[in-house]
This record gives structure tokens, sequence and C-alpha cells, in this order.
């Protein structure tokens, strides 16, 4: 066991080098410059403007030096400073990590138990109303663009009832109330899709379960319904559930840009979505680094779930 | 030039009705922000701004007031979060909307766009032009305690064009030579050649005046801001919000009303509106073109606003083929319809206009819109060589939808007289890169930022090698009125220099102007004292106050 955890963590570094040599090239490969966009078009400048912008932002040195001094601050613990706001990268992510985290944490909180809930039932009492009603939901939940799902949510729930406001934040640390007043609505908006693909695959890997032998064989013996479906079912139904969480999960983080933009949350896709379109690229470069590891971390214990769940990943491996 | 009626309209719910005709008649000059909205780089076209020292009409849409109330904390929506605090490292509209309550400059825009005193109490200009003297206002202290004196201002212009700071906005001071400071209430700047923007580009959010220590002990100004100006500052979290605190010791008498404002940037358009309706602020800047109707039709809120110089055009690269023939640029601006671009782009909050000005611009050449004439265009793609048409590609910003939709109507209006026009929307990176610094494109249809002095945008943009000029426009006559047109100080004479300016520039048809569009404040009818300020700036929020 404890090799297979060393493995797949040692398998991490070749991962994020890739990562930070992809990213570094495609925001070098894609036209744009920062300090060209930093000074604009048509205010009052000159080429010694320009020149003193670029050397400020170290972009007066060819690309391989700039990467190798960029690996080089990285290995050391330092992400640089963004060019555009001036602050390092690591209080940004301070600031912004957690919001993103929060709103993941309760994007899964508020879908999880529902989907799973409705996912085995639909799988259980297949081609029922339930299981059809299920179905056309979960179609509208991974349908309905996320933005649609968020003006919908603000118009019901902050023009017309007036039950939460429209955006804003507030650390959880300073007023919790208010924070997760604040938090509901995108959680909700995040959540949905989410919640439906996850009861997709609740229910068809319930079903997938149901159908096998060992099961009959429980049935066969008599064991009362609930019993087959706790001992025998749910158990072996739950890897490949875990599989699409994680994948999901991992995907939250990254997936916040649109909730975060509309609802006015300081969290961190929001903040690389800016950073890439302003060419901040020590920001691009090192929270793309920091998610990617996030992303990859998340699977590895993906990965470690299922052998604790599975014995037999365990003696395979 | 005619210049509007100076009037202060109280602009209540069926007042707001007149604005529209009202604004027609007002000269307006805007410093804006970029292309009205935009929350990254486009909104760096606005960095530059600047009022002229020249009459202009007024456009003052407060509220008729009684007592002002002292007190309470004003929530303010923004377009855009500032990113950061620090004008010189940035030329952000955002930023600009943010410091202006909490540093001063030594000169101020009048609601009618002429110049007024701010810390410089008043100023005397040499008669060769080259020598401005200004005189600073005794006893205003910067937040930290201390007395502002001559020597800050000299130190802030130079820190402004110093190699080192390395700042985006270096060249507003372009036209200086040194700035010193013989005692401390005297400042003296002298200049490379005389300048009559001069003053105009003394309002620029980069002239602001700091304090040496502040900048010394932190480096640059990006997280703290220490000021002269009416409120403190407190706290910025990006992304959340801006706290401001009233400055007791500030120099105006009784200002500002506020004990403080929270500035909550909103970049979503349609939360913006959500925002003000549903009371999560009190106020907000840049109100959606798209819902100014509904807005005006909200009891509960009163709007400010009016047309601004930002113009939006069809920029023709004169270097290619066969936009450097006149016959094809003429047909290509009779066979737009100036009129039909409007609904689609703005909302139908704006003014076409075919010369560089608003009609309403002190320099604006008074100029009829010709219907647009499909079949002269005809002609003249026929006697250019061109009757069947061609096939080009216009370019434009996705990010701003007032433009891409102005192009998806140029494209249709091209397509009448043969002109196969495939759309080509980029993001902003791409834009700057593409059009204005390799000028890889065809047809681009943009904008500028909003100018105070008609100098700024003809420098700026049609004189030969300019940075500004994309179109690859040349005309030494144009060169030389342009270089005129800087070194007169007489209005009238100026006047008569950009009208005829205009002229040229509707001969050689570098670029087809489309429209400029309005700018609106909406706020709760309980806020008072709020002044609408032609260049976008809300620098009057230190006069608002809350009637509740």
């Amino acid at each position: 066991m404890l090799t297979y955890i060393l493995r797949r963590f040692a398998l991490l570094i070749p991962v994020l080098l890739g990562v930070s040599i992809i990213t570094f090239s495609l925001m070098r490969l894609i036209p744009g410059d920062a300090a060209l966009l930093s000074i604009g078009v048509d205010k009052r400048s000159t080429p010694e403007v320009l020149a003193a912008v670029r050397k400020s932002y170290g972009l007066d040195k060819p690309a391989p030096v700039q990467y190798l001094k960029w690996m080089q601050h990285v290995l050391k613990g330092d992400l640089g400073k963004s060019l555009q706001t001036r602050r390092t990268i690591k209080q940004e992510l301070r600031l912004r990590l957690p919001v993103t985290f929060e709103l993941a944490l309760l994007a899964v909180l508020i879908g999880t138990l529902p989907a799973v809930t409705v996912g085995v039932l639909a799988a259980i009492k297949r081609n029922s109303s339930l299981d059809y009603g299920a179905t056309v939901i979960t179609l509208l939940g991974i349908s309905v663009p996320n933005f649609f799902l968020a003006a919908l949510l603000i118009l019901v729930f902050a023009v017309w009832l007036g039950w939460l406001p429209p955006l804003g934040y507030v650390q959880f640390t300073k007023d919790p109330v208010q924070n997760l007043q604040d938090m509901l609505l995108p959680a909700v908006t995040l959540s949905l899709p989410y919640a439906a693909v996850l009861m997709r695959n609740t229910r068809s890997a319930v079903l997938e379960v149901l159908n096998q032998e060992h099961v009959r064989v429980a049935r066969a013996k008599g064991l009362p319904s609930s019993k087959v479906l706790m001992r025998h079912v749910l158990p072996n139904a739950a890897l490949p559930v875990i599989t699409i969480a994680g994948i999901q999960v991992a995907g939250l983080l990254g997936g916040t840009v649109i909730v975060e933009t509309i609802f006015g949350l300081p969290g961190v896709g929001r903040y690389i979505y800016d950073s890439i379109s302003n060419r901040d690229y020590p920001v691009v470069q090192g929270v793309t680094l920091v998610l990617a590891t996030i992303f990859v971390l998340v699977s590895v214990v993906v990965d470690i779930l299922y052998a604790v769940i599975d014995p037999r990943l365990r003696t395979s491996q | 030039m005619t210049t509007g009626p100076d009037e202060k309209s109280p602009l209540d719910q069926k007042a707001a009705e007149m604005l529209a005709n009202a604004l027609t008649r007002r000269q307006i000059m805007t410093r804006g922000a970029a292309l009205g909205l935009s929350a990254t780089a486009l909104s760096r076209f606005a960095a530059h701004a600047a009022p002229a020292g020249h009459g202009g009409a007024f456009t003052k849409l407060s509220q008729a007031s009684p007592t002002p109330k002292t007190g309470g904390t004003l929530k303010v929506g923004l377009q855009a979060d500032p990113t950061a605090l620090d004008p010189y490292k940035q030329s952000l509209t955002a930023i600009w909307h943010v410091v202006e309550h909490i540093y001063n400059r030594l000169v101020d825009v009048n609601p009618d766009l002429t110049i007024k005193p701010q810390l410089a109490e008043s100023w005397d200009i040499s008669d060769d032009g080259l020598t401005y003297t200004f005189h600073l206002r005794k006893g205003v202290k910067f937040h930290n305690g201390r007395e502002l004196v001559a020597s800050d201002v000299k130190y802030s212009f130079e820190h402004l064009v110093d190699p080192a700071t390395a700042s985006q906005s270096a060249a507003t001071l372009d036209s200086m030579a040194s700035i010193e400071a013989p005692d401390d209430y005297t400042a003296v700047m002298t200049l490379k050649k005389p300048d009559a923007s001069m003053l105009a580009n003394l309002t620029n959010v980069a002239c602001i005046i700091v304090p040496k220590e502040v900048v010394e002990e932190n480096g640059d100004l990006s997280q703290v801001a220490v000021g002269t100006g009416p409120f403190k500052f407190v706290e910025y979290v990006p992304n959340t919000h801006i706290v401001l605190e009233r400055n007791p010791d500030y120099w105006e008498e009784g200002l500002p009303y506020l004990d403080g404002m929270e500035l909550i940037p909103v970049s979503d358009d349609t939360q913006r509106t959500n925002a003000i309706t549903t009371g999560t602020v009190d106020f907000i800047e840049y109100a959606p073109l798209r819902d100014v109707d509904t807005l005006k039709s909200d009891d509960s809120l009163t709007l400010a606003g009016d047309s601004n110089t930002n113009i939006r055009f069809a920029g023709l690269n004169l270097s290619r083929k066969p936009f450097d023939d006149i016959r094809v640029r003429q047909a290509i601006n009779k066979a737009i319809d100036r009129d039909a671009v409007l609904e689609p782009a703005v909302f139908g909050h704006g003014t076409a206009v075919d010369v560089v000005f608003p009609p309403t611009y002190w320099a604006a050449m008074k100029t009829t819109i010709p219907a647009p004439d499909i079949e002269g265009a005809k002609a003249l793609l026929k006697e250019a060589g061109m009757e069947k048409g061609f096939k080009t590609t216009i370019t434009t910003w996705s990010a701003y939808s007032f433009l891409s939709n102005a192009a998806v109507v140029v494209q249709a209006q091209l397509k009448q007289i043969g002109i196969d026009a495939e759309l080509n929307p980029v993001e902003n990176a791409t834009m700057i890169q593409s059009v204005y610094t390799d000028k890889d494109y065809d047809i681009a249809v943009t904008g500028t930022s909003a100018y105070v002095d008609p100098n700024e945008i003809m420098l700026q943009n049609f004189q030969t090698g300019a940075s500004g000029n994309f179109v690859n426009y040349s005309n030494p006559k144009v060169d030389d009125l342009i270089t005129k047109g800087i070194a007169e100080t007489d209005q009238a004479k100026r006047t008569e220099i950009y009208q005829q300016l205009q002229q040229m520039l509707l001969d050689d048809l570098p670029w087809v102007n489309l429209f400029v569009a309005n700018q609106y404040e909406a706020m709760k009818t309980y806020v008072k004292g709020y002044t609408h300020i032609p260049t976008g700036s809300n620098i009057t929020l230190k006069e608002t106050w809350l009637d509740k």
C-alpha cells in the first residue's frame, strides 16, 4: 500500500514539470504582450515608455531565460508577483483559494446527498415516474449553462423575493452568516451540473451491480432488500461514483470562473481568467501550477480511496 | 462654434425623459473610460484625459438640494476592480475612479470642462507659453499629517517621468522640460515647446501629488494611498471592495458630507443593474445602456449622464489595397447607415457622427450626416475598378458588444455594395497586437477614449507615424495643422484649425466615423448633490449626501 502511494506521488513531478512548460509556452505563443496591454492603444506614449515598462516586467530577456529564472524562484517556493496588481501571488492565493474552496465545498455538500439518493432510488425503481422525472432534471442540470442558471436564481431570490443579496462577498471569519448568504446562490449554481452528473453515474453504477449474480444470490437467500442494497449493492457501486465525484470536484475548482464573475466573488478561477486576458504571465503560470497540483493531488487521493475500498486493487499493485 | 446653454437640470423621473433631447444641445467632453465599458485592457484607453481651458456648456444633473446632511456611508457599484491603487503603474480607468477620491491634482475640471484650481490656487503662464508658475494652496495636509509643499509637486512630476518608475503614463508630461520649487508654495514648470493642452494634461490621474516618503517606504503605491483628498484610504480587498473614510482635515470647507464610502466592483452589467435596483448599493457608475430605460422608469432611482466623446469608427488600413484608393473609402462611407448602427450597438443611447467630434463639442465641424447612398457607393466602386466588390475582413473587439454589434451592422451594409467582409472578433490582447501594433488587418471597428482637448485625438491618431495612427494615415498638411493646433492658445483660432482638420479627415476618410455613446450613473433618490461630470469622473461624490 505504501509503495503504491509513494509511486503515485512520484508521478506528480513529471506531470507538474510538463504543466509548467506548457503553460509558460502557451502564454508566450498567444498574441499580445503585457507591456503593450498595460499602456493601451490611444494614449500619448513613446517607444521609450514601452521599453521601460517591458524592462520593469522582465520581458526584455529571452523566453528560455525567463523560464529558468521563474523555475528557480518556484523551487524556492516563491511564485513571484503579479505584473498588474503588484501583489505576490502567494498573497492573492491566500485571499482567493479559500473563496473557491468554500464555493466548491458548499457545492459538493449541497449536491452530493440529493444526487446519490435520487440516483440510487432511480436505479431501484427503474422506469418508474421517479426515474423519468430524475432523468429530465438531470438533463436540465447538465445542459443549462451556469450563467443562465445564475441569472435565473438572482432574478428569483434576489430581485423578486429579496431573500439573498445578488452579489457581494464577506470573509467567513468576519461574518459567517453574511458569508453563507453571499455564497448560497453561487454554490447552488455550481452544484446543479455537478449533482446531475453524479446522479446519472450513481444510477448506472447501481443498476449495473443490481444485475450481477451475487445480488441475485443474496436475494435468493431471502435477505431483506434493504440489506441487499446496503451490504451488496452500494459498496460495489461506490467505486465508479467516487471516480466521477473526484473528477467533478477537481473540475469545480477550475470551473468557477463564470460563477465568480457574476456573483462578484474574489475567487481563483476568475483571477486566472482576468490574468490571461491581461497577459499577466507570472500569475497564469503560478496559479496554473498550483491548481494543477491540487487537481493531481485530488486524483491521487481518489486512487488511494479506491485501494482502500477495493482490496483487489491493493494486491494487484 | 456655439456652446450649449449653461443649464442645471434637476433630473427627476419626468425630466429623465427630456434627457436625450437636452443632451444634444450641450457641449460635452469626456475623459471617459475606455470605450464606455471595460474592466481590462480597454479601460486603459481612457488613461489620458484632460479638460482644456476653454469655455463649454454645462452638464449639471444634480438634484435641487436643500441643506446637505452629513454622515452615512455610500455604497458605490464600480464597473471594474482597480486591481491595484498605483496610477503610475497602471493606466486603468478603474484606478482613476478610486484614487480620485484620495488624491488631489494641481488643477481639476469643472462640469463645464473649464479648468479649475485644486491644489494650485492660481497660475501664471508666460507670454511665450513656456513657463507655468503655480501658486499652491497653503495648509493642505496629507493624510499622514504632513503639509503639502511645492517640493512634493516637483517630486511627483519627476517621479512620473523617471524611466526608473517605468510609468505607462510617463508621456503625459512629454512637453515638460523641468519642474522646480523656488519656495514652499510656488512650483514652476518649464515646457520644451508651447503646449495648449498642458493644463488639460495636468488633470490626468497620473499627475496626482504624492508624498515622497510614502512612495519610498512602500516601493510603489499599489497597496497604499496617502493623498490630500476628501477621503482617506482604509482597505482594499481585491475583487471585493475598497473602503474609504472621511478626511476630517480636508481643505475644501465642509466637505465631504459622507462619513465614508464602500466601493464595490460589479463588473457584470446585469448585476450592476440588480445591485442598484435591490439596494445592495446606493450608486452605480456606467449604468448599462441596455438597462437605462428600465432604470429611468424605476421610481426609486435617479439617473445622471449624457453623451461623451468616445468616438467609435471603422478604421481603414490605408497601406492595404483596395483601401489605398480614396474612391473605395468614399464608397464605404456612403454605404454606411449610421442610425442603423445605434440601436444594436448602444440601444439607441448615442449620437451618429461623421466627423471625429460629437456635434456638441466646441471644436466640432457642423455637418449634416448624409443618408446612405447605395447607388452612389456602387458607382464609386465601379470607378475604382471594383464593380464586382471584393472580399475583406472586419477585425473588432470581442469583449465589447457595442463594437462587435456595430461591426455586424457594418458588415451587412457593406454587403449591399458587394463588399464581402468576414467578421473577425478578437480578444483585447490580440486586438492591440494585430491591429494597433502589427497593423495586420483590413477594416477595424474600434473606438478611442474620450478627449477633452482636441489636440489629443488629432496628435495621437492622425499625425504621420504617431503611436495611435494604426491606419497608416499620412498627410503633410494635416501634420502641419496639428502642430499649429498645439501651439495656438487662442480658442477661436484653435476652433478654426480643428475644423479645417476635420474637413481634411472627411475628405481623406482614414476613419469612417460611426457614433458616440452616452454614459450614465444611476443612484437611489435619497442620494443627493451628485453632479455628473462629462469626463466620466465620479469626483463629485465628495459633494454627495444621503437624505435619509
